[in-house]
């Protein structure tokens, strides 16, 4: 049975699936270099393709596959320029992880680069799933090769056991997810979205009882992936215990996919028009942004702190999510790509620290920007970009989501992500200043700048931060396209 | 025009200096060549456009660039006109001859690739603002030009004075600025636009319709101006030029007088032939803008003139002279007429390459004798003969002599007064020329000619290499022929004027007897003494007034730099270290207890993580159910 997924995820699926054997040719010939080049190769022409679908969707509209002859029942394909988006960035991000990993990782590469080419198809899959069933299969094939991929150093305790701590709370979201599934299944027969949100989206739904139930599984399931407050506890102790190109996957994409879920689902089925979450939904993000944020501001251990710093912008994006108009939803996806290239950016860039120096802990970082200049100026853009700082690109999504959230009347909520946003001024400058004007530490003084795998990474995203950050023309186009989209949809 | 010479003219340098320490790591040598390559392709990109431009025709291209929510963008936007594209061609070929003559010049100096960057973030930043079609992106690269320009004064940062100078220019200039933001924040929220075009058609509507008065117009303009005050250094707050001088030879030559000092001028240009042009805004509406430009002009040019004629120091002297010529181009921009638009463009043109060339002959006298001071040089004439014969170039056409370039313009300037009937300002600009002969003849006289100092005769002092040179012979060459180009020039930007007047005749062959006659009498001829003159008691008093510049510098020290200091004092000690620093204290203690609050939460315990899932669900179910029956 042949089955056609769009050239994009058809590609990574053959590719991924073929990628073991390449792991194997390189193990028993020795050449390392093969198993790199071939993943780099394949993430590469999985851009390429996805760009050229990108163009495509956006001028003939969305890219529809039924399976079967019964669309109830069928397995669907839904590719619309908001699913080749989010997918552009995961792609994107897999690659630059991919090429950083050349030279981060050091032991078992055969089975990492067959792993990350799983997550990175898992997560694609998710965007493209026309149909929940689908979905879900996608997201677990995401969320097991995530779980090996933090357990990856399964010699070291703290990795297995943040590991098993990630499985264990995971397993409870994806088992919410399953549930309102069910429901969902119950009341209206078919899992197919499209079908779901012609039969949902009209407001009799919008009275019955069920309907919160399911969103509310649904925003604690995709909520727990999305590490929103309060299911976020399980992030700080993998996020960090993972190496570090698989943190900047899992802290720039993996959580995204919760949140394009959350997008998918919350404006295709169950628009805020009709239902009433708009509030629930902003006072858990205001939640999730100061808990982030607090938590942040006294870490010690470097990537820890990147990790709630990720919470903290999980939160801006689902009160974006929670504002619901063309601008808030178009800064929220806007939102997306910033975090997600920017997080990735930092993780890198400590990544190549951590790399150098064996140390995890910020005030052994300190004076490092003396002996890994181009490292040390990459994690700058990275801090001063996520601190709001104008002319790099978070502070046009920022500001964007503060102008809707002002417009729409969200003004308590957006006062509180403005405090966020200072807050966490605090603590990028922080590393800022550890990282340039503490006089270095014995361990940053023998460091140096990474191989060129590990460079190239950080100075391609530094570039992309600084052209959104002075010419955001084309990217507000984009997402505003996108999010008129969301908005119209049924 | 090659393609997307408009953008590329000024993206190149910018990005170009981004590279500049990669390619100093490869080698000194890489590294400079390349920033002298960078250069030369923007200015190959500059030149290409000025067939486009030929004739005054205007072409705007804009593209959506910052989001003001929806479909409404500020836009970028770029203007191809005789003005525009005569200034970025000005700013890049003189930038790239500079900077070659920088690679003999700096040679052997510390810290090449940060002035090889911010050399080439300054030329494109400068192109930048000058091919730029609205206010915004005017004012980005006015403080790009800015922060380079302290950057490179300061470029000595061990020399206490050096780094006292860029702060007293990056601030001197930053209150001009400041008014100019104020001006152009004005004008966007009126007018919901930066473009130029856009902002003179709906002032020129609102004025119609009567929904705005002429104030308005004059206020902001006289803002805007106030930026043009400060950049090319005018009174008042022309007290930072002079300081500038202790950057690197090249710096002063392509920032202090060729390009940055003229961004001022540049914008009234600007304002005058976009934003507010004659057949929209009648200069008699705006004769209070006009009189104010055409005064701070005259004053300024005979002040300035005034000081260069005490100074003893090489550099100082002609950036006395910079500011007097940029005095009369705005002076006569200030007449309100084609002509003195006209002269203050062609001005621009000759004053930037006689200019330029002056000070990279005093980078070249610098160069071989080690000092700055005039009364240590003398008699170089024999052993630096193309360095003297390109200076004598440069001074003859700064002094206005016929056929050299500065006589051309010069003219069109003065009769721009006596046509516009301004006898104040005529009068101004007569004497700050007569001047400027004295001062330029015993600048000459005193590095090339007079009795060589004890360590000169001594020790001799050796000819410049080829790199720095050929950029002098260049420049001189253009000096011999640009004056000839005035009939070009008028095809070129479509502005055609009448020849001289007799009455600006007679007054230059005045300027040229005066000033040489005096000069001769006093330095070439030694007849009288300047020390005759200051042993009287008249002249000693001048003398003092003049060295010490008018006391202006010491009154903004008192006033500014100590008054403020004095308040800072105060305020330090009553309310930053009692209320903010308190204030503070608060918020760092209240916020570390709130995180201990949370930290008690995140345990990493599989149970209580759990349960936070479970409770979450709970408190979201709740909620709802609140909402349903609420």
């Amino acid at each position: 049975m042949s089955f056609d997924f769009t050239p994009t995820l058809n590609t990574l699926i053959i590719l991924t699936v073929i990628s073991p054997l390449f792991s194997y040719a390189s193990r028993r010939t020795g050449v390392r270099l093969l198993a790199d080049a071939y993943a780099i190769m394949a993430f590469a022409a999985s851009l390429i393709i996805a760009l050229t679908q990108f163009s495509e969707v956006a001028t003939n509209g969305p890219i529809i596959r039924v399976a079967g002859e019964d669309p109830l029942t069928s397995t669907v394909i839904y590719v619309d320029q908001l699913a080749m988006y989010v997918a552009g960035i995961f792609i994107f991000i897999g690659l630059l992880a991919a090429i950083f990993s050349v030279g981060y990782i050091e032991e078992r590469k055969p089975e990492y680069y067959p792993l990350l080419l799983t997550m990175v198809t898992g997560m694609v899959g998710v965007a493209f799933a026309g149909d929940l069933f689908l979905l879900f299969i996608f997201w677990e094939m995401m969320s097991i090769s995530s779980y090996l991929l933090v357990a990856f150093r399964y010699r070291n305790w703290e990795a297995v056991e943040a590991s098993f701590k990630y499985l264990i709370i995971s397993a409870a979201g994806a088992a919410a997810i399953l549930f309102a599934m069910s429901f969902l299944y119950g009341m209206v027969g078919t899992l197919n979205i499209a079908i779901l949100a012609e039969t949902l989206a009209t407001g009799v739904a919008a009275g019955e009882f069920w309907s919160y139930v399911i969103i509310a599984l649904l925003v604690a399931g995709f909520g727990v992936n999305a590490a929103m407050f309060p299911f976020h506890s399980w992030l700080p102790d993998a996020h960090p215990a993972a190496p570090s190109p698989i943190s900047a996957m899992l802290s720039g994409v993996v959580i995204k996919t919760g949140i394009y879920a959350l997008f998918r689902i919350m404006t295709f089925v169950f628009p805020a028009t009709l239902f009433d979450w708009s509030i629930v939904l902003a006072i858990f993000a205001v939640l999730t942004m100061t808990v982030g944020n607090l938590m942040a501001l006294l870490q010690e251990d470097i990537k820890r702190l990147l990790a709630f710093s990720s919470i903290a912008h999980i939160g801006y994006i689902l009160l974006a999510l929670s504002i619901f108009s063309v601008g808030g939803l178009a800064g929220g996806l806007l939102h997306i790509l910033n975090h997600a290239s920017m997080k990735a950016l930092l993780f890198l860039a400590a990544g190549a620290f951590i790399h150098a120096t064996a140390t995890r802990n910020i005030d052994e970082l300190a004076g490092i920007g003396r002996t890994m200049p181009i490292s040390a100026v990459a994690f700058t853009i990275g801090a001063f970009s996520l601190a709001g700082i104008p002319g790099l690109n978070t502070f046009w999504s920022e500001a964007q989501i503060i102008i809707a959230g002002i417009e729409a009347g969200f003004t308590v909520f957006v006062v509180i992500m403005i405090i966020n946003i200072l807050i966490s001024v605090a603590y990028y400058l922080r590393l800022v200043q550890t990282i340039f004007f503490k006089p270095p530490s014995e361990k940053a003084m023998k460091a140096h700048d990474g191989s060129v795998s590990m460079i190239t990474p950080l100075i391609l995203l530094s570039i992309l931060a600084i052209v959104i950050g002075v010419y955001p023309a084309p990217f507000f186009k984009t997402v505003f396209n996108i999010a008129r989209i969301l908005i119209a949809s049924p | 025009m090659l393609p997307y010479a408009a953008w590329l003219s000024w993206v190149i340098p910018l990005v170009g200096s981004l590279f500049v320490p990669l390619f100093f790591r490869l080698g000194k040598k890489v590294g400079e060549w390349y920033s002298v390559a960078v250069v030369a392709i923007a200015a190959v990109f500059s030149i290409s456009m000025i067939p486009d431009a030929w004739g005054g025709a205007a072409q705007v291209i804009r593209v959506p660039w910052l989001p003001l929510g929806g479909d409404a963008w500020v836009e970028a936007s770029i203007l191809i006109d005789p003005l525009s594209v005569m200034m970025a061609s000005i700013a890049t070929g003189v930038g790239a001859l500079i900077i070659l003559y920088s690679v003999g010049y700096m040679a052997r100096e510390e810290g090449l690739p940060r002035y090889y960057f911010f050399m080439l973030f300054f030329i494109g930043g400068m192109t930048g603002l000058v091919m730029a079609e609205n206010f915004l992106q005017l004012y980005i690269f006015w403080e790009i030009v800015g922060l380079c320009s302290y950057g490179l004064i300061s470029f000595y940062y061990k020399k206490k004075e050096a780094t006292h100078a860029g702060i007293k220019a990056f601030v001197t200039t930053r209150v001009g600025d400041a008014a100019m933001l104020i001006g152009i924040l004005l004008l966007f929220t009126s007018l919901g636009t930066f473009n130029y075009f856009e902002v003179g058609e709906r002032l020129h509507e609102a004025l119609t319709a009567g929904n705005m008065g002429v104030g308005f117009v004059l206020l902001s303009m006289l803002l805007i101006f106030g930026g043009a005050v400060g950049k090319s250094a005018q009174f008042p707050l022309h007290v930072w030029l002079p300081d500038a001088m202790v950057g690197p030879t090249p710096v002063s030559a392509l920032i202090h007088a060729a390009t940055m000092v003229k961004a001022g001028v540049y914008l009234v240009a600007r304002l005058i032939l976009t934003v507010i042009p004659f057949e929209a805004f009648s200069p008699a509406m705006l004769a209070e803008w006009y009189t104010t430009i055409a005064l701070i002009g005259g004053l300024t040019a005979f002040m300035a003139a005034t000081m260069g004629l005490v100074s003893n120091d090489i550099k100082r002297v002609i950036a006395y002279s910079t500011i007097s010529q940029l005095a009369l181009m705005f002076a006569a921009l200030g007449m309100a007429s084609e002509v003195g638009w006209f002269g203050g463009i062609f001005h621009i043109l000759s004053h930037s390459i006689f200019k330029a060339l002056l000070f990279l002959a005093a980078g070249a006298v610098i160069h071989a004798v080690h000092t700055n001071n005039l009364d240590e040089m003398g008699g170089l004439r024999r052993y630096m003969p193309i360095t003297f014969w390109t200076s004598l170039i440069g001074v003859l056409a700064l002094s206005g002599v016929p056929p050299l370039s500065g006589f051309w313009s010069k003219d069109v300037l003065i009769e721009s007064a006596l046509e516009a009937g301004n006898v104040p300002v005529y009068l101004l600009m007569v004497g700050a020329s007569i001047l400027t002969f004295i001062y330029s003849l015993r600048w000459l006289y005193k590095v090339f000619l007079a009795p060589p100092s004890p360590h000169i005769a001594e020790h001799g002092a050796h000819e410049a290499p080829k790199v720095m040179t050929i950029p002098l012979i260049i420049l001189a060459g253009l000096t011999l022929v640009v004056g000839f180009f005035e009939p070009f020039l008028g095809d070129y930007t479509g502005i055609h004027i009448a020849g001289p007047s007799m009455v600006t005749l007679l007054s230059s062959a005045a300027i040229l007897l005066v000033g040489g006659g005096v000069g001769y009498l006093f330095y070439i001829g030694g007849v009288v003494r300047p020390e005759q003159v200051r042993a009287t008691p008249i002249g000693g008093a001048l003398h003092k007034l003049l060295v010490n510049r008018y006391y202006i510098d010491d009154i903004y020290y008192k006033v500014f730099v100590d008054g403020f200091d004095r308040l800072s004092g105060v305020l330090l000690r009553f309310v930053e270290l009692r209320v903010i620093d308190g204030f503070n204290y608060a918020i760092s203690k209240a916020t570390t207890a709130a995180v201990q609050v949370f930290r008690n939460i995140q345990t990493g315990e599989s149970n209580i993580n759990l349960s936070g899932f479970i409770i979450g669900i709970a408190i979201l179910l709740l909620l709802f159910i609140s909402l349903i029956l609420g």
